[in-house]
């Protein structure tokens, strides 16, 4: 292709989304998605060309594709599947919208399980005990920043607006959120590696180098509860390396189970504790003039990273989240090919388009859907 | 976590509780008596670790209901409810309580809360087999008991509340002053 008809046709997938975005709340010059490689269909050698006709259309894949998953996936499942049934004709799909697909895909009664959150250690557990290999899992979008409809969103951490620290390195979250722990999980192993002593603890302003009336405040920890959720789990992977015991003097501020959500709750307690410190979402946070969101650092030289549409969509910002597909492929077994190329039109520019489009998530960055390609291989 | 700290109390407090029943003798049982004659497939999912006992029941039941006939699939506890969500088990056997998290899994799911119906009570001493646990100390060590305040007061810490099935309850909560961290305050 030459330089020009490249131009061109990025030229006209940036005009298609502009119209296609409108009213979404989403730009598409937000995200780079003319950088991703459009769908294109290759069919494997174990193509038969012309076995499967259906209306005249004989090409592409054939077969049921049974795809299970949460029911906040529905209406992006159902964008992808109209277009990938105009590219494949000879595609059926059966659907079950309901949340966790582990059990249909541990029971062999899907082929595909979209979860809104990552698997739970009990979920693994249970697809290791029946097939004795773990599921491949692919990240197919970044968890929503601040929109309405958002979900899975990034945790933003958050004080006081008095509060004069602006930023904090995940070392000191684990030693504001965290205690002392012998080891850690890193999916079904336990690894000490992860272990950490009580003098890493940080429970004072004083110790995050506060000084005045700050420095003999113990800090006021607020948040959601540390057992079922999507957010504490992320907390755990990647601030406590596995590890799952908490600083226990968290104020656990609980969505109800299935009623209230506590979020405006939880903002609340920070705006009207000047000692305090909490976790929530943006939608919520950036509500409350009262507080700030606060930037994270992965190492302890920098740089900090603020929560922002952008650094989340780059995947920069410590605390991004995602949302994931898993399917069973026994270990160096290929794909089959209807499950294969559904997957890899998720991952390609027209799959992540509809992502945008459906507006629950932020789409796959270049680099991020280059890694998940390749899983597929 | 928490919720594992949680469950571990409240299978404790299930095996506790069982075990005073357990010196009864089955014959105190009322014998199984058919109600109706049933026939088709019962298929489980759940812990091999019950295998040998669900032949026992269901060479037992045949005798009473011959055309009822047992698929199994027993790969693990984690994998058990799993079978009963897609319809292909009839029953799981979990080698313990469903996780408050399971169970709010399963409501989600379906809209509709599990039925757990209590099977057995744990092994006493057989390892795998819902072992009670056992509380020790060094040999050395005055004290011969504790009870379960203390038992959360020692491995517990303070808390703002605590799952009940899928319930959040506050009753649940206490603050650090009921800590136990030194010998001095156990007595």
């Amino acid at each position: 292709m030459t330089g020009r008809a490249v131009m061109g046709l990025r030229a006209a997938v940036a005009i298609f989304l502009a119209v296609e975005l409108v009213g979404s709340g989403a730009a598409a010059e937000d995200f780079d998605l003319a950088s991703l490689p459009p769908y294109q269909w290759e069919p494997g050698p174990e193509y038969e060309r012309g076995k499967h006709c259906h209306n005249d259309g004989c090409d592409g894949e054939w077969g049921v594709l049974r795809i299970h998953g949460t029911e906040l996936v529905q209406h992006l499942v159902h964008l992808w599947q109209d277009s990938f049934l105009k590219l494949h004709s000879n595609i059926r799909f059966s659907d079950y919208f309901v949340p966790s697909g582990f059990s249909g895909l541990t029971a062999g009664t899907a082929d595909i399980n979209l979860m809104g959150h990552r698997a739970w250690r009990s979920d693994l557990k249970a697809f290791e005990e029946v097939y004795g290999y773990p599921p491949l899992e692919i990240m197919f979008a970044t968890g929503g920043f601040n929109l309405g409809k958002g979900n899975t969103p990034g945790v933003i951490v958050f004080v006081n607006r008095d509060n004069p620290i602006s930023g904090l390195t995940m070392k000191q979250l684990d030693g504001i959120f965290g205690a002392e722990r012998t080891g850690g999980w890193n999916g079904l192993t336990w690894s000490t590696q992860a272990a950490r002593g009580a003098k890493d603890d940080i429970r004072t302003w004083a110790q995050l180098g506060l000084t005045g009336d700050w420095a003999r405040q113990t800090i006021q920890l607020y948040g959601i509860d540390a057992t079922l959720s999507n957010w504490s789990d992320l907390i755990q992977r990647v601030v406590f390396h596995g590890g799952d015991k908490w600083n226990p003097a968290l104020h656990e501020m609980v969505r109800g189970g299935s009623k209230a959500p506590a979020d405006a709750q939880i903002v609340r307690a920070v705006a009207e504790d000047r000692y305090a410190i909490g976790f929530n979402l943006m939608r919520a946070v950036e509500k409350e003039p009262r507080v700030k969101a606060l930037a994270i650092a992965s190492s302890d030289r920098g740089p900090y990273v603020p929560p922002t549409r952008e650094t989340m969509y780059r995947r920069t910002y410590p605390l991004t989240n995602a949302v994931y597909i898993y399917i069973n492929r026994p270990p160096g077994k290929p794909i089959s090919p209807r499950v294969r190329e559904f997957l890899s039109y998720i991952l390609s520019r027209q799959g992540q388009q509809s992502v945008v489009e459906d507006g629950m998530y932020l789409p796959l960055n270049p680099e991020a859907a280059r890694e998940e390609r390749r899983k597929l291989q | 976590m928490r919720g594992g700290l949680y469950s571990f109390l409240t299978c404790f407090l299930i095996a506790a509780a069982a075990g005073l029943t357990g010196a009864q003798s089955p014959s105190a049982l009322p014998d199984y008596k058919p109600e109706a004659e049933v026939s088709g497939v019962i298929r489980s999912w759940g812990t091999p670790r019950m295998g040998t006992l669900l032949k026992y029941w269901q060479e037992g039941v045949r005798k009473y209901q011959p055309n009822v006939w047992f698929v199994d699939s027993l790969k693990g506890t984690a994998s058990a409810q799993f079978g009963l969500h897609v319809n292909v088990a009839d029953l799981a056997l979990s080698g313990r309580e469903l996780f408050p998290y399971e169970y709010y899994g399963i409501y989600r799911r379906s809209q509709l809360y599990p039925v757990e119906i209590e099977a057995a009570t744990g092994s006493e001493r057989v390892r795998g087999k819902s072992t009670a646990l056992g509380v020790f100390v060094h040999k050395d060590n005055p004290i011969s008991k504790l009870t379960l305040k203390q038992l959360d007061a020692i491995y517990g810490d303070q808390r703002t509340g605590g799952w009940q099935k899928i319930e959040w309850v506050g009753s649940a909560a206490r603050g650090a002053k009921d800590n136990i961290r030194t010998w001095g305050s156990s007595g």
